[in-house]
């Protein structure tokens, strides 16, 4: 259940509103927080530890203690960029979350302050920086319903829609 | 002369830090005789209520027999109560609505269409021509 959230770029940290009987097999849990290897984001910080380390002086001293700093991280290869703080509007319901999870962000491609941007499109080596969502909310957008004609028949075929929606906020942005 | 600081009100924002869920209870409405809570008086009966109430502990839950229809009634943070029939639903689709609504914040349902609501100032600010040096402005 722990290791359901397989998305690219995403990593179920900390489980603070699970119920004791779920948290009481916190091993899976705790063991997954410094080493997921089965997880596809263990690939994404493998690609970004073969290239070079960035040198990220200059942007913490652009950036006024990680308070004017922005980040664009990728979830399912769509870029959100966002600054500590921010709401997130996900147009799906992200798998194996729930709401109060703490989700780690580890791949992000820029990081920048007033003057200075550091861009890798393969990903940032994530011991640089420090990105933190929490799940504030799963819901859905109001309902509404398509209508759709076919030749030759008079009626029309009506289908609901109610997508589902997961807001982030971001809890943590910070150059590590 | 001494450096003034600027004062700032903080802005509540949940999640930032602490995070504290919206939904803190459930009210759970059922009748002993109608056949429109047959589902719900099975989910009560079999314990599934129970387990969701077990992993869901920051919920307050209480369970009421009146009689008429099933009704969840969800209480948020935000003083709002949210009302949902689910007469003649079976026991997996009530503890589904259950599971739902009680991870929503209680606002209203809104259609975004953009990715990232902030209120934060831009770490970049808004490009301005006239912002430039003269000799550095682009000319027509």
């Amino acid at each position: 259940m722990f290791n359901s959230l397989k998305t690219r770029g995403v990593q179920l940290s900390v489980q603070a509103l699970r119920s004791r009987s779920l948290a009481t097999a916190p091993a899976s849990i705790s063991s997954s927080i410094p080493t997921p290897t089965p997880t596809p984001t263990a690939t994404a910080s493998s690609t970004a530890s073969s290239i070079p380390k960035p040198d990220l002086r200059p942007l913490k001293l652009n950036s006024n203690g990680s308070r004017d700093l922005y980040a664009i991280f990728k979830l399912h290869n769509m870029p959100y960029m966002v600054t500590r703080g921010d709401k997130v509007y996900l147009p799906f319901r992200l798998k194996g979350a729930r709401v109060g999870d703490s989700l780690l962000l580890n791949y992000v491609t820029t990081l920048g302050s007033p003057e200075y941007t550091c861009k890798i499109d393969e990903g940032i080596p994530t011991d640089l920086y420090k990105l933190k969502a929490s799940v504030v909310e799963i819901t859905r957008e109001p309902y509404y319903e398509v209508y759709r004609k076919k030749q030759r028949c008079r009626r029309l075929k009506t289908f609901p829609v109610e997508p589902y929606q997961t807001v982030l906020m971001i809890n943590e942005l910070k150059l590590t | 002369m001494p450096v003034k600081a600027i004062a700032r009100t903080s802005i509540a924002r949940n999640g930032v830090g602490a995070f504290v869920p919206s939904c803190h209870r459930v009210s759970i409405q059922y009748c002993n005789w109608g056949g429109s809570s047959t589902g719900l008086r099975q989910a009560l009966k079999t314990g599934k209520i129970d387990k969701f109430a077990g992993e869901t502990q920051y919920i307050f839950y209480e369970v009421t027999k009146k009689p008429g229809h099933p009704i969840l009634k969800f209480h948020y943070s935000n003083d709002t109560v949210q009302e949902v029939s689910v007469a003649n639903l079976k026991a997996e689709e009530i503890l589904d609505k259950l599971d739902h609504y009680s991870q929503r914040s209680g606002n209203k349902l809104i259609k975004f269409n953009h990715k990232v609501m902030s209120v934060n100032d831009s770490v970049r600010g808004i490009w301005s021509p006239l912002h430039l040096p003269k000799t550095h402005r682009h000319k027509i």
